[in-house]
């Protein structure tokens, strides 16, 4: 690793956090918190006679600062923020080999191993940041409106923010790997989109192949990249947390950046 | 014996079945502003991008300052083309961005680079808001970046107006002459690399056809002396002029003189001829062959 690799990072991060994508990422995480305070509210108020099921919707409303972190935590990890993760990342690679701004770095004594880790460093950074910004408005919010949480769900929703974390750097980790073939920002959204949509259906393909009762079927599915990116979804699993998502999702983190690394150092710059 | 700033052998670089740079030879000695020249598509961007590492190589060895691969290039300042910066950032911003991914330079040797491009006090200002021409300085900025020692300039007056062409050009000359800095600067524009350059490097179809100081190419082209008469008969001039031993009419000069080629003959000796010959001579001016000349006599293109 090149010596001033923390240099590196820091230049990085000035062109992550500036470009519109990290910009919009921190503004709907900021945003996030206060909204599922909101809803948490605005329910709580309305509610009061409406039931579902036959249940008042009050009572399954868990009001609490567990609670208005848990909705801000699936809000977060819903559609539009790991989008902006994906499009930040895009942007980094694809869009800076498409307009040729990688081409002044390149070209200048540095390990393009190092150039594209100091880039997932600075993508991770901003995932972090979204995370926590999404979690302190989220716990001041919840404590101040429903009290501390004294049980041990606290902790656990703690590391369904940290588990988030590594399921982004799973995600940046794909997304580095399809921007090193493709110098099209759309481009790369669409093929992670439509990767998705495939491994979401060899999912569902395998969970009836469970049901006929082919054994294995389990342990592949919780290898598919798609299910080790849900893994943050433990935190309030009834089973609890499943090791073989981290797994899985340590595996695709090493597997699509060495590809990236491989592919990146290789290949003819425009 | 000092080590050669630039020297390529046997490059090579293939795409599918076409040589884009074909066994390509350069040397180019410290101190040297090296003019690489060549019509469109000759290779001379291939040719730059392998050297800078940019893209790979089929064959062959690029040593700079005696050095090879990343530690060559940490004498190199390169821009390549028009160059390319984030756009919201400031001129400044870009320039700490190269400067913290090559691991070189701090403030002062930033402020340094503006200064020497004439920038400075434009610097915090976003690049979007940047003309052209302050882009291709910015770029040129970019590459002083480190103090390197090797400036490698693809087309650096592409796309600039007649006023920007000429701000580059002296600066450029001011960097080789002030920061006794080795430039290689590949460009279309003749004039341009003749202003600038001490030697050339003419490519075409990837392969280097000529080679060496612009003075030495020019004179070496042709046992031919080209010479413009002008007379007081010019009439009775053609008329003589082509019967004199080792003396051809090849048609009009400059200022309505006419244009002749001696062969084994000195301007003198034709002098003598002329006025034995019974012609008032009124200037007799050698032909400076150009490197345009030059240049369209070994490619047979068209200079675009």
């Amino acid at each position: 690793m090149v010596m001033h690799f923390p240099r590196m990072v820091v230049a990085e991060l000035q062109a992550v956090f500036g470009r519109w994508s990290g910009r919009a990422a921190l503004i709907l995480a900021l945003l996030i918190p206060f909204a599922a305070a909101g809803a948490k509210i605005g329910l709580e108020s309305q509610a009061t006679e409406a039931s579902f099921n036959g249940m008042p919707i009050q009572q399954m409303l868990d009001l609490s600062a567990v609670g208005v972190l848990d909705w801000s935590l699936t809000a977060r990890n819903a559609f539009l923020l790991p989008a902006l993760l994906v499009l930040a990342t895009a942007a980094s690679v694809s869009g800076e080999l498409r307009d040729n701004t990688l081409r002044a770095v390149l070209s200048r004594p540095v390990s393009r191993a190092s150039v594209l880790l100091a880039k997932l460093a600075a993508l991770s950074v901003l995932s972090l940041s979204t995370l926590g910004l999404s979690f302190l408005p989220g716990l001041i919010a919840g404590v101040s409106l429903y009290g501390m949480p004294e049980d041990a769900t606290f902790g656990a929703i703690g590391l369904g923010f940290a588990a988030s974390w590594l399921s982004d750097l799973g995600l940046v980790a794909m997304t580095l790997l399809i921007s090193v073939f493709l110098r099209n920002v759309g481009g790369v959204v669409v093929l992670l989109i439509l990767y998705l949509m495939i491994d979401k259906a060899v999912g569902l393909m395998l969970t009836g192949l469970g049901v006929l009762g082919v054994e294995g079927v389990a342990t592949m599915q919780a290898y598919l990249p798609g299910n080790a990116l849900a893994c943050w979804e433990g935190w309030n699993a009834a089973d609890g947390w499943d090791a073989s998502q981290f797994g899985g999702l340590a595996l695709l983190f090493l597997l699509t950046l060495g590809i990236s690394i491989i592919r990146f150092q290789r290949m003819d710059v425009p | 014996m000092t080590v050669p700033a630039l020297v390529t052998r046997g490059l090579t670089r293939r795409f599918g079945g076409r040589t884009a740079v074909d066994d390509l030879s350069i040397e180019v000695q410290e101190g040297d502003t090296y003019g690489f020249l060549g019509p469109n598509g000759a290779g001379k961007t291939t040719a730059i991008r392998c050297i800078l590492g940019l893209i790979k190589r089929d064959a062959g060895d690029v040593s700079i300052f005696g050095e090879s691969g990343l530690a060559a290039r940490r004498h190199v300042g390169a821009m390549v083309e028009t160059p390319a910066f984030h756009g919201w950032m400031s001129g400044r911003a870009n320039l700490d961005r190269a400067a913290a991914f090559a691991g070189v330079g701090g403030r002062e040797d930033i402020d340094r680079a503006l200064e020497l491009v004439g920038l400075k006090g434009r610097e915090e200002e976003a690049v979007s808001t940047y003309s052209l021409g302050m882009r291709q300085r910015l770029g040129i900025a970019r590459s002083l970046v480190g103090r390197p020692r090797l400036l490698i300039l693809d087309e650096p007056t592409n796309g600039l107006d007649p006023r920007g062409m000429k701000e580059v050009r002296d600066l450029l000359a001011r960097l080789a002459r002030t920061e006794k800095l080795t430039i290689f600067i590949s460009s279309h524009l003749l004039a341009e690399i003749e202003a600038l350059c001490s030697r050339v490097g003419i490519i075409e179809d990837g392969r280097m056809i000529a080679e060496g100081e612009v003075a030495d190419l020019l004179a070496g082209r042709s046992s031919v002396l080209e010479v413009d008469v002008g007379a007081t008969d010019m009439t009775a001039l053609a008329r003589i002029a082509p019967g004199l031993p080792g003396v051809a009419l090849l048609g009009d000069g400059a200022e309505g003189r006419l244009r002749l080629g001696l062969e084994g003959r000195t301007v003198p000796q034709l002098n003598r001829a002329l006025l034995e010959a019974g012609i008032d001579v009124e200037a007799l001016v050698p032909v400076q062959k150009s490197l345009e000349e030059l240049f369209l006599a070994l490619t047979r293109k068209e200079v675009t």
